[in-house]
């Protein structure tokens, strides 16, 4: 047998629990070769339904561990592994769980949040001076935002449902409370921050976010000035945006 | 190289692992240095990478990796060896590290380490491979000898002479595991000295020492215990021939308090010779 046969289907009986390299195999120790073909079968199982488990606590939590497993073992045969990075396994979940579970779409929105998370936790920090907005142009300066900042809008109270993810799991799953929510998600000295915010601030946010001026993402929406000061305070807080400037060259920090 | 902090003929260390992470940053260690997984640290820049930076300002650091699959016939994935590259830019380790086995085709990740068959083919595959990696990483890399529960019906050699082949046509170091010698000793009924005897030690760039769990049928490496004694055994009695190369034990799971792990790694350096 050519070692890439040899590769290709030792893989293919990892992963679909089949036994096709057995006339080529000697066990190990006193296994039988189904057995000893075994323990890379396990051994795959284990190690991305633990990848699932880890990136995804929260949903973990809502379906208990037998609805859970049953959830990684549909996601790992319709997405196999294709990279050398657990943490990235599970990026396609949102979308599996819309076409798996189309009557709990909370759950949809729950894997779209778990992977917002992962991605916060990965990304960087860059240190900068304090904020100050004393003096700036809001027809032309643009913040700048740390790269672990996030946005969420969810129909449902799904930060709330991750927040309460280590309570009781029966308590979780017949609460089920309604939003809608508009989350920001950062990050300070690796500590993920959550902060609720109005619709009025998740679009005045998310318009900054987009790199528009000031006065242009606060044109057209209706938040009141104590909404619009919090919203402000809140970018100013270490973690959030780390400049303001005029244009892509004159950076304001103070 | 590593400088030993007291006397001692080895130079030791463990695995950073982010149950230590405090500890680490907060104490001073008997560690003349720590291993890390490369994987856990070459796609993510937050946390993790944030604590490697402050580890490395104190001890030095070897980078360790698990998917490079030095033995896959699709070769190695630039993209991988790219980022291997940005890592080790960075952290600056004195050894870039990873098994001998395959753990991917071109389109599938098994995120395990699988077994090759020690062919004359698969040696000219695993150097082509490991030139591929030196080339990229811009330095010589070991291979280490891993841990199985089959092996090949078509081999043409055995474990010890296929790694001394692959040396000789790559020109890469070892990585010795002893408990995988053990492990593999046991698993596929050979002694574990004629593979020590036949690895020559200036070949050798680092030692692991690691626990295994006996399940039976099969020993199972799972870096979830202590040394297992015979390990200790097979070091001792080879501790010599293997004066001033990094040891390091390695603890994956299970893992103990940083002081417990620390006074067994430091078993090692009380093993005179």
């Amino acid at each position: 047998m050519k070692p890439r046969e040899l590769q290709l289907w030792f893989l293919a009986d990892i992963q679909t629990r089949t036994a096709r390299l057995a006339p080529h195999i000697i066990p190990g120790g006193k296994l039988e070769v189904k057995q000893a073909l075994a323990v890379y079968q396990n051994g795959y199982i284990a190690r991305l339904h633990g990848a699932l488990r880890e990136n995804f606590p929260a949903l973990w939590y809502v379906l208990g561990d037998s609805k859970f497993e049953k959830l990684c073992a549909g996601y790992r045969a319709q997405y196999p592994s294709t990279s050398h990075n657990l943490n990235d396994y599970g990026a396609l979940m949102p979308q599996f769980l819309k076409a798996n579970y189309p009557k709990r779409v909370d759950l949809y929105y729950l894997g779209l949040f778990e992977i917002l998370i992962l991605e916060v936790f990965n990304a960087t920090e860059i240190l900068h001076p304090p904020l100050a907005f004393d003096g700036i142009d809001a027809q032309k300066s643009k913040f700048s935002f740390q790269p672990g900042v996030r946005l969420f809008e969810s129909p449902f109270a799904t930060y709330t449902l991750w927040k309460n993810r280590n309570k009781r799991k029966d308590a979780l799953r017949t609460k089920n409370p309604m939003g809608p929510e508009f989350t920001l998600i950062y990050k300070r000295n690796h500590d993920l921050y959550f902060s609720a915010l109005t619709g009025g601030q998740y679009r005045i946010l998310g318009r900054l976010l987009k790199r528009q001026s000031i006065a242009k993402a606060l044109s057209g929406i209706a938040a009141n000035p104590a909404e619009v000061s919090a919203l402000f305070s809140l970018i100013a807080t270490p973690g959030v945006a780390q400049s303001v400037a005029y244009d892509s060259k004159q950076l304001l920090q103070r | 190289m590593v400088a030993s902090a007291y006397t001692c003929v080895h130079v030791i260390g463990t695995g950073l692992r982010p149950k230590h992470y405090e500890y680490v940053l907060s104490h001073k260690t008997r560690m003349d240095f720590f291993e890390i997984i490369s994987e856990n640290y070459m796609d993510t820049l937050g946390r993790p990478r944030a604590v490697l930076r402050k580890v490395r300002e104190k001890y030095p650091v070897c980078m360790h990796g698990v998917s490079m699959s030095l033995g896959s016939v699709h070769g190695v994935k630039k993209p991988y060896l790219k980022k291997l590259r940005a890592l080790a830019d960075e952290t600056n380790p004195f050894l870039i590290s990873d098994h001998l086995c395959f753990t991917a085709t071109s389109a599938h990740n098994s995120h395990d380490l699988l077994p090759l068959p020690f062919t004359s083919a698969m040696v000219r595959i695993v150097a082509r491979n490991v030139d591929a990696a030196q080339t990229t990483l811009g330095r010589q890399i070991a291979i280490e000898n891993v841990s199985s529960y089959l092996t090949w019906k078509q081999n043409e050699m055995s474990e010890w002479d296929f790694i001394n082949e692959v040396v000789k046509l790559s020109g890469c170091k070892i990585l010795l595991d002893i408990n995988n010698v053990y492990v593999n000793a046991k698993n596929h009924n050979y002694d574990p000295l004629t593979f020590l005897e036949t690895i020559r030690a200036g070949d050798v760039a680092e030692i692991h020492l690691a626990g295994f769990t006996d399940m039976g049928d099969f020993l199972f490496d799972t870096h979830s215990a202590p040394v297992h004694r015979n390990v200790w055994k097979l070091f001792k009695g080879n501790a010599a021939r293997y004066k001033g190369i990094p040891v390091m034990i390695e603890r994956d799971d299970n893992i103990p308090a940083f002081p417990v792990l620390q006074k067994e790694v430091l078993r090692i350096a009380g093993m005179r010779t």
